[in-house]
């Protein structure tokens, strides 16, 4: 099976550029290549050990036409990182999928570009907002989550189906999408080292606590669509952009049986609006980014007299939600770049009790300082909440031994309450070791 | 980073007569300062980036320049190695207002506005310093006191020469240099070689044009070698398929199309 996958990624890689050159247009091939392995410091295990690889073609076809393809062949050891399937929609749903394996399609888009306008088929993300990983209006992808947050950018985004339409008059920008595709995260499977744990990603439900739940089919192409338009506008030492977005939350809910209390909750993804703006501001040698989104129907659990589950009663309302955040980009002394980000999450309850505190504030720090001529980079990130008092602490240290190939090494050290969105997995402590090969 | 472009562009000149009398350093400096620059450009870049052990690195980039109404706008769109193939950077100098600058990295997808860096931080793990790039190889009358200039044969060639000191303690300090000397060629006004030295005096890194074309109606430096002389570290720049574009799109350098992909220009 694994030789099968292998040769299904590369394969497109080592025939394209035959079929490119023949006819005369510019085709690039690549290879990256990833192995990370994460070893648990409360019991020494192993919790994380992927190898992926991501062949990628771009084709310029001509001055207007433009392909491009990755694949993402994953292989992991059980139950140590390949995330769940359940989110995804039948069309995004890997090529192939074994027990220790998967192929995905990472990127398959051909776009047309002329002049200020661009049209964008096929499978693709669509990155909005301006703040680092805090998500305030960058919601329209599908996100990964198997890995909670620590990933090497944030957030780890899946691309699905559709179409988007650029245009650009003058200092303006707009920029419209349409995906036909219900996918909306990735989660760890159960037993994984970043199954949620804490009760609020669990729609109220403790863990532990045995649930007849049934996933919502996620086969519904209309119902279930995203589309969003976004405006900007560039000024003089900023740029300022619009944004509104229809669709799924990446966020789930526990959807309550509707009869009788026996019958299975559904854990589903039910569509919310947003309108929000973004804007960055240089000033002096200072970047500031500033987001605020209004989200008038977010799906949310509350807890209510209606009995579901042995544990607590919990009913879904939409509640409307606002989400602002700020951030500053420096170098300081001693070429240390500083990325320094604070946002505040409020869903105003009613009267209402949710599952989640009403207001969630959030915080994180990024200082990197490259050594040995850029060969060598030390990061210390911070993220954390000023709610749960809970966090992670990320030191690292990358290495480019040669220009094709990277060795770095860090650690996650995560604390708080058990029930903290980063306390909940505060036993997933771990030291790591990560190679890339990029050919 | 941000100014890479502008080195090369730091090059350009157009000839000039060669005069028997050596101008004054004043005049030298105005003459250097003024070399008209194209009105765009692209090109390949090439840079190799060697360790005081020899070990080096390759870097390969798509170079795109325009400078008109005020402003220099450079793009560079790098093309290897495959670790940063499609990371793309631009910035726009102005002469009445603060610089802006943009940085597009693949693996995020988003087009980040970036602060401006210090001039004495190197870029990019080459031995040029912002300051370098920014200047484009000129000699700023804000920033040195000229105190020197003559003549000297070099490869049987009559070249000037034009020392300066840094025009204050607070300067230096931001250059990361206290002076220079530098040969000229009196065809191009186009320093042949810079010397500088560090705040304490001794000789800190030296600039070697290797080779020169025209492009267009300009001269610019098509390959040219960076010395730490400290370190013994260098860094070789070459430059091919440069070609004049008084009419380069516009939009090619605005932030907007960094994550459209590498341009192809034919």
């Amino acid at each position: 099976m694994l030789s099968r996958l292998f040769w299904c990624a590369v394969s497109p890689i080592a025939l394209f550029p035959h079929a490119a050159l023949a006819q005369g247009s510019d085709a690039v091939v690549g290879l990256e290549v990833e192995q990370i392995t994460a070893i648990r410091t409360s019991d020494s295990d192993v919790s994380l050990a992927r190898l992926t690889l991501l062949p990628e073609i771009d084709w310029a076809i001509d001055e207007a036409w433009q392909a491009n393809a990755q694949l993402r062949l994953e292989v992991a050891d059980d139950g140590t990182g390949l995330g769940s399937l359940e989110n995804y929609s039948p069309a995004s749903r890997p090529l192939i999928d074994a027990d220790n394996a998967r192929l995905e399609i990472d990127e398959l888009t051909l776009a047309f570009r002329s002049g200020g306008t661009a049209v964008t088929l096929g499978k693709q993300t669509i990155v909005w907002g301006t703040l680092d990983g805090i998500r305030v209006t960058d919601r329209f992808d599908a996100i990964r989550f198997r890995d909670f947050i620590l990933t090497d950018t944030r957030p780890e985004r899946i691309s699905r189906w559709g179409v988007r339409l650029q245009h650009e008059t003058g200092t303006w920008e707009f920029d419209g999408a349409f995906v036909l595709d219900s996918t909306v995260n990735q989660l760890g499977q159960e037993g994984d080292a970043f199954f949620p744990q804490a009760t609020r990603f669990r729609g109220g439900i403790s863990a532990g606590v045995e649930a007849p739940i049934q996933v919502a089919d996620r086969g519904r192409l209309l119902d279930d669509a995203t589309y969003g338009a976004r405006a900007t506008k560039q000024f003089n030492n900023g740029t300022i952009s619009f944004i509104g977005i229809s669709g799924p939350d990446t966020e789930a809910v526990i959807v309550p049986p509707q009869s009788t209390v026996d019958e299975a909750v559904l854990l589903d993804f039910p569509r919310r609006e947003l309108f929000g703006a973004s804007l960055d501001l240089s000033l002096g040698s200072i970047v500031f980014r500033l987001e605020g989104a209004h989200i008038p129907n977010q799906p949310i659990n509350t807890l209510s007299d209606t009995p579901l589950l042995s544990g607590p009663t919990l009913s879904s309302l939409d509640r409307p939600r606002t989400i602002i955040g700020l951030g500053a980009d420096l170098i300081a002394p001693g070429d240390v770049f500083l990325n320094v980000q604070l946002a505040a999450d409020h869903i105003d309850a009613g009267e209402s009790v949710l599952v989640r505190p009403e207001t969630d504030v959030i915080a994180s720090l990024t200082a990197q300082k490259p050594f040995r001529r850029d060969t060598m980079t030390a990061v210390l990130e911070f993220a954390g909440t000023f709610t749960d008092g809970d966090g992670v602490v990320r030191p690292r240290l990358e290495y480019d031994v040669t220009d094709q190939f990277e060795v770095a090494i860090g650690g996650d050290l995560i604390f708080g309450p058990r029930e903290g969105q980063f306390g909940q997995f505060r036993n997933q402590t771990r030291i790591w070791v990560r190679f890339k090969l990029n050919l | 980073m941000k100014h890479l472009a502008l080195a090369a562009a730091a090059f350009l000149a157009f000839s000039g007569p060669l005069v028997a009398q050596t101008p004054s350093a004043g005049q030298l400096a105005s003459s250097i300062e003024n070399r008209p620059t194209n009105a765009g450009r692209t090109g390949t870049m090439n840079f190799t980036i060697a360790s005081s052990r020899g070990r080096t690195r390759e870097r390969q980039a798509l170079f795109l320049q325009s400078d008109r109404g005020g402003v220099t706008k450079t793009a560079i769109y790098f093309t290897g190695p495959g670790s940063i193939r499609e990371t793309a950077f631009l910035t726009h100098d102005y002469e009445t207002r603060a610089d802006q600058t943009w940085l597009f990295l693949p693996a995020t997808g988003r087009i980040r506005r970036i602060p401006s860096s210090d001039d004495d931080d190197y870029f990019l793990g080459t031995d040029l310093t912002y300051r370098d790039l920014r200047t484009n190889f000129k000699f700023p009358r804000d920033e040195w006191k000229f105190t020197n200039s003559g003549a000297k044969q070099v490869g049987g060639k009559r070249m000037y020469t034009l020392s300066g000191s840094a025009a204050s303690n607070a300067v230096a300090q931001n250059m990361g240099y206290s002076s220079f000397t530098a040969t000229i060629d009196p065809a191009t006004y186009f320093p042949q070689e810079i010397t500088y030295t560090d705040l304490r005096g001794r000789a800190l890194k030296r600039v070697t044009v290797l080779r020169m074309g025209r492009v267009g109606n300009a001269w610019t430096a098509l390959r040219l070698r960076v010395s730490n002389v400290q370190t013994g570290t260098s860094t070789l720049i070459s430059f091919t398929n440069m070609k004049s574009r008084p009419g380069i799109d516009q939009r090619l350098l605005s932030s907007t199309a960094l994550d459209d992909g590498i341009p192809r220009i034919n």
